[in-house]
């Protein structure tokens, strides 16, 4: 048996936890930058919001409803996501953690499989303030599924147990559920499977495994065996190595000069290159990419990007940055009101598996160097030690005027409580 | 054939790798450490090479501490030292104040009315979700959306809030009210320097 877990609302019931207020209301948290919605609470569903509308297009709704905006707090969302990976971790010794707000836990072995659905719910509730749901099937992709029955049907109070459904029950709520729900089947795979009369959850069940194989490739084929009860996807126990390391944001506002983009560039990459360091890992390639506005019709839309090879694979951030800045001169386009940049790398290796390169080159005294600074930011404060082009305090940094303090990663931003109260 | 065989196999002078082109650029030497040590020892040796100047140590970056030895002597040449097998366990502030980690929150508490009990002004109290409140715990509790500290206590069924201050009344908590317990308090910590 497989259970997945995952946080409701994960964002949402973050900021409820150090703000009562917040129960009962509809509540939306907004992604990087105050752009878009990311999380709804139940309340502000019911409004009818849509994930990832953009803020500006429910202005109205807001003001006519009062619902809470808030920009998004991810230290204290990485932080309640990592107690509650622990809590959930002391239900299975097999748990593979498949994004922050939901995990896989195997429970081959345990008899109980509903009640230890039902006692995940108790604990994360009681310990964490964290409502969740819990769907159990012998397969990740029913496991799935019976998540999104508990969350829609509530006489199930928050816990699906496929394997105590009859096969008769199970079929009647798959031909209920939209294809598109499936796990694995994107929109654009919902579409052509309703164009050959696939329609529900069920129908792809039903359907033939080897002639879809050929048709849609080996992971549709391996969906639909998971639908029938034949494990393809096993509980991943590794987590496996990022292959793209990301670092973007849009700017509080829009930039113009080459000199500023130069800024956010090179902020980017000493990130991207740290966090490479940190999970011992070396870069074939550095991608630059930048665009301007796509919501402003009026204005020209401009976005362009560009792939670098890196001379030898590397986390250098200096090396790293070298590249990334003659990236930026080529795809640099004057008179553009850009809105967002970034820096990605990719062909992630291994530290220790890496080859040793023909050319003698001085990675060594380079990695020293990188150890020293890192030890030394970690230590300090986080830019103690920054190349020159990366400032302290960037003119161009990103909108988070509804922002809720770090309650549980900072001393100076706990939860204040007036006992006078 | 025994020509041919001479020709083949043997030095050549110039192959492999070039004296000292280590990493550590100097002859290094196979020696039997403690296993537990190795990282130390690791440690040290890039250390003392990346920088005879700086004495680094790497600090986790989450809230962290630095537990302290109950007893450590200097590593000395020669006769080994009569306590070593005594050093029994490090003192570490987290594992005497805090129970269960995942569950366990620092608030700020502000004002006096806990005073009689010790809490003071500015102090940080540490509060754990995990535990259910029975009456006598101090507990951090919302009313009506608002948080506040208080000592639980119960009256014909009813729960009230007493603070640890003539100055203030009880609160009764009536239905009306939206009343939840958030978390039990079970230390504070007041920094004097």
């Amino acid at each position: 048996m497989i259970a997945l877990v995952d946080v409701n609302n994960f964002y949402v019931s973050c900021e409820r936890l150090f703000n009562p207020k917040l129960f009962n209301k509809p509540v939306v948290v907004l992604s990087n930058n105050d752009g878009c919605i990311i999380s709804r609470s139940n309340e502000a569903k019911l409004l009818g919001i849509k994930m990832g509308t953009p803020l500006f297009k429910i202005k109205d709704l807001i003001k006519s409803f009062g619902i809470i905006v808030l920009s998004s707090n991810y230290p204290l969302y990485a932080d309640i996501s990592n107690r509650a990976m622990i809590l959930l971790a002391s239900f299975s010794p097999r748990q593979e953690i498949y994004s922050i707000d939901e995990c896989f836990l195997d429970l081959s072995g345990n008899r109980e499989p509903y009640i230890t659905g039902q006692i995940i719910k108790k604990k994360l509730w009681q310990y964490l303030g964290m409502p969740v749901c819990v769907g159990i099937a012998p397969t990740k992709t029913l496991a799935k599924l019976a998540n999104y029955c508990a969350k829609k049907q509530s006489e199930w109070s928050g816990v699906c147990n496929f394997s105590e459904l009859s096969i008769v029950k199970i079929d009647d709520l798959m031909s209920k559920i939209n294809v598109s729900e499936v796990w694995g089947v994107g929109n654009k795979t919902a579409d052509k499977l309703r164009s050959i009369g696939i329609y529900s959850v069920l129908d792809l069940k039903k359907s033939d495994a080897i002639y879809m194989k050929k048709k849609f490739g080996i992971n549709l084929e391996k969906t639909i065996y998971e639908l029938n009860k034949t494990i393809c996807f096993p509980v991943n126990l590794k987590t496996p190595l990022k292959k793209q390391v990301i670092s973007s944001r849009s700017f509080g506002y829009p930039i113009e000069s080459y000199n500023l983009l130069v800024e956010a560039i090179t902020t980017f990459t000493s990130r991207v290159a740290y966090k490479s360091r940190q999970q011992n890992t070396l870069a074939e390639y550095v991608s630059v990419f930048i665009s301007s506005n796509p919501f402003q019709k009026k204005r020209y839309y401009y976005r362009n990007n560009i792939t670098l090879k890196l001379p030898y694979p590397t986390n250098d951030t200096n090396l790293i940055l070298s590249l990334a800045l003659e990236g930026l001169r080529f795809i640099y386009k004057a008179n553009i009101k850009y809105a967002k940049c970034g820096v990605v790398l990719s062909g992630m290796i291994d530290e220790s598996k890496t080859q040793a390169y023909l050319w003698p080159v001085k990675t060594v005294e380079r990695s020293r160097l990188n150890q020293v600074i890192d030890t030394i930011n970690v230590k300090f404060d986080k830019q103690s030690i920054r190349l020159a082009t990366q400032p302290i305090n960037p003119v161009w940094k990103m909108k988070q005027s509804r922002k809720s303090q770090s309650f549980t990663t900072s001393w100076q931003e706990l939860l204040v409580v007036n006992s006078v109260q | 054939m025994i020509k041919n065989k001479k020709q083949h196999g043997g030095l050549r002078s110039g192959a492999g790798r070039r004296l000292n082109s280590g990493i550590y650029g100097e002859p290094t030497k196979v020696i039997r450490v403690p296993k537990s040590k190795v990282f130390d020892i690791k440690k040290y040796i890039i250390h003392s090479q990346a920088a005879n100047v700086f004495n680094i140590t790497k600090i986790k970056p989450s809230l962290s501490y630095q537990p302290l030895n109950l007893f450590e002597h200097k590593v000395s040449a020669g006769f080994p030292s009569p306590a070593d097998d005594h050093v029994e366990k490090k003192l570490d502030l987290n594992e005497y104040l805090i129970k269960q980690k995942e569950a366990t929150f620092f608030v700020r508490i502000k004002g006096d009315s806990m005073i009689g009990i010790g809490i003071h002004d500015n102090d940080i109290v540490i509060v754990d979700k995990s535990q259910k409140a029975i009456t006598g715990d101090i507990v951090l509790a919302s009313i009506d959306g608002d948080f506040t500290v208080k000592l639980l206590s119960n009256n014909k069924s009813k729960y009230r809030l007493l603070a640890a201050n003539e100055k203030y009344k009880p609160i009764e908590i009536n239905k009306s009210m939206q009343f939840e317990i958030w978390g039990v308090i079970t230390g504070s910590i007041r920094k004097f320097k």
